[in-house]
């Protein structure tokens, strides 16, 4: 009870904000009303963290785009006046926390599976995938989870057949990734995750460095023999290709299905369509309104830099909240409406700036398989419970369902 | 029209290759390859789209282009939406 709390409480002129904020219970797939007021009323604000620091949070698109792609902020948590996300836990992960040009060095290591053409070879096997996982709900009773189901399967076993990781393993890395991402989750809980995924996957590189195989772990155990990364960074980029490779993508299968169900026309759209461009268009709009890298890119910056009348001093924080800009009125008309018909290639969903995801043409793929196929095989597809009683991923960094009960 | 690249400073995001497939392809590491440096006028909405989505500022205009390219940057699209 906060009448029983000790020590200091905030003063009542006190007008800081803090962050993160929630969002309306009645509107899930929308920011929290507090950054939109926010957004509305400056580019740029302060607002107050956990620890007491008071970083910038960059509210629009223009100028959450200018500081991303500028050279004076650095990514890496060590640099004086990085806006933590919580205490610690997890620590790096790999060249997302790291700046050019060691961060160049690391993310080219890593980059030639997700080329445009390596990534539309896979196609036909994420197809597959998507086919047998459709022909298994179809043969039993509903209702089932469609996260456990059908959202989580897909990206786990693309991402372990293009890494060499066997995934008969999934249930240990999914739980523990499920750890990593869970805000409430204490730093020991946070590191001992990532020591049993890292452990293993450290084991797996070690494998490849006796015996190479034709996958990314094994390119990525090159590297080490070549000297040019040591045991335990080869083993940080697995871990952040498997994290980000499975728990990003399943989010966007499982909400962006409700948020489809919760829109019935866009989803005859969908469903009604032949046209590859009609999904691929889609699936940037899906991208652009749900955000699920909610909890914001942050920054540290390292020289002065001037932006829309302000200036961040060097060792100042920056938070930039790609789901404000994306729902920046002067970017994208009427923001807060799904529309799959709409140009949002320019979203800012997968990030911006040199740190953008390595992973999204592989994203992108599989979101356009998924959408493009689930809701032609299953026309009927509906939720099995109350929109109410769906449990939301308030308490993740990666914003998502718990779970997705659904019938036909 | 005429396209300069800067390859260095690529992070193969490959979102060149989706906004203007005539212009651009990839090497075998994903860095961003420019097939054609000076494209036709009618490539010069693809090429726009490609500047605009470029994750690391590598894929530049020439000065003509570049004014035109930043008014865009920002932009309520307009009409329905067009992948290439």
């Amino acid at each position: 009870m906060a009448d029983t709390l000790a020590g200091p409480v905030p003063e009542a002129t006190d007008t800081v904000p803090e962050f993160p904020m929630s969002r309306e219970a009645r509107c899930p797939f929308d920011p929290p009303p507090a950054l939109k007021d926010l957004q509305a009323e400056a580019p740029l604000t302060k607002v107050r963290l956990w620890d007491g620091s008071e970083p910038w949070l960059v509210t629009r698109y223009t100028e959450q785009r200018a500081i991303l792609g500028d050279a004076r902020v650095s990514a890496d948590i060590d640099t004086p006046g990085y806006p933590n996300k919580a205490a610690s836990g997890g620590g790096k992960l790999s060249f997302i926390m790291m700046d050019d040009p060691e961060h160049a060095r690391l993310r080219r290591m890593a980059t030639a599976p997700f080329a445009i053409k390596r990534v539309e070879a896979m196609r036909p096997t994420v197809q597959k995938i998507v086919d047998d996982l459709i022909d298994d709900l179809l043969a039993g009773p509903g209702p089932v989870d469609l996260v456990d189901a059908f959202a989580l399967p897909i990206p786990s076993l693309v991402i372990c057949e293009l890494l060499g990781v066997p995934y008969d393993d999934h249930a240990m890395f999914q739980d523990n990734t499920k750890t990593m991402v869970r805000t409430t989750s204490t730093t020991e809980e946070r590191n001992a995750a990532t020591r049993v995924i890292g452990g293993y996957l450290g084991g797996l590189i070690g494998q490849r460095l006796a015996e190479p195989q034709d996958d990314l772990l094994s390119s990525i155990a090159g590297r080490v023999a070549a000297g040019e990364l040591t045991h335990g960074q080869a083993t940080e980029m697995a871990l952040l290709l498997l994290f980000a490779g499975h728990e990003t993508t399943a989010n966007m299968i499982a909400l962006g299905t409700l948020a489809l169900l919760q829109n019935p026309d866009q989803l005859a759209l969908l469903r009604e369509t032949d046209d590859p461009k009609v999904v691929a268009s889609a699936v940037e709009e899906l991208l652009r309104y749900l955000n699920i890298a909610h909890e914001g890119k942050r920054r540290a910056v390292t020289e002065d830099i001037e932006i829309a009348g302000q200036v961040l001093k060097a060792g100042d924080g920056v938070i930039l909240v790609n789901e404000i800009a994306n729902r920046d009125p002067e970017v994208f008309a009427d923001p807060d409406k799904l529309d799959i018909t709409r140009d949002a290639r320019r979203h800012v969903a997968f990030g911006f700036g040199i740190h953008q995801c390595l992973g999204q043409p592989l994203a992108r793929m599989e979101l356009q398989v998924v959408y493009g196929t689930l809701y032609k095989r299953i026309p009927t597809l509906k939720l099995a419970c109350a929109l109410e009683d769906v449990k939301f991923k308030h308490d993740a960094f990666i914003y998502g369902v718990h779970g997705l009960p659904v019938t036909w | 029209m005429k396209v300069e690249l800067e390859a260095d400073k690529c992070v193969a995001s490959g979102q060149c290759v989706l906004a203007a497939m005539d212009v651009f392809d990839q090497d075998d590491d994903g860095i961003a390859i420019l097939l054609e440096e000076k494209p036709g006028p009618e490539l010069l909405d693809d090429v726009k789209e490609a500047i605009a989505v470029c994750a690391a500022r590598p894929v530049r205009p020439a000065a003509a282009l570049q004014a035109a390219a930043v008014q865009r940057v920002g932009a309520r699209p307009a009409g329905p939406a067009h992948h290439v």
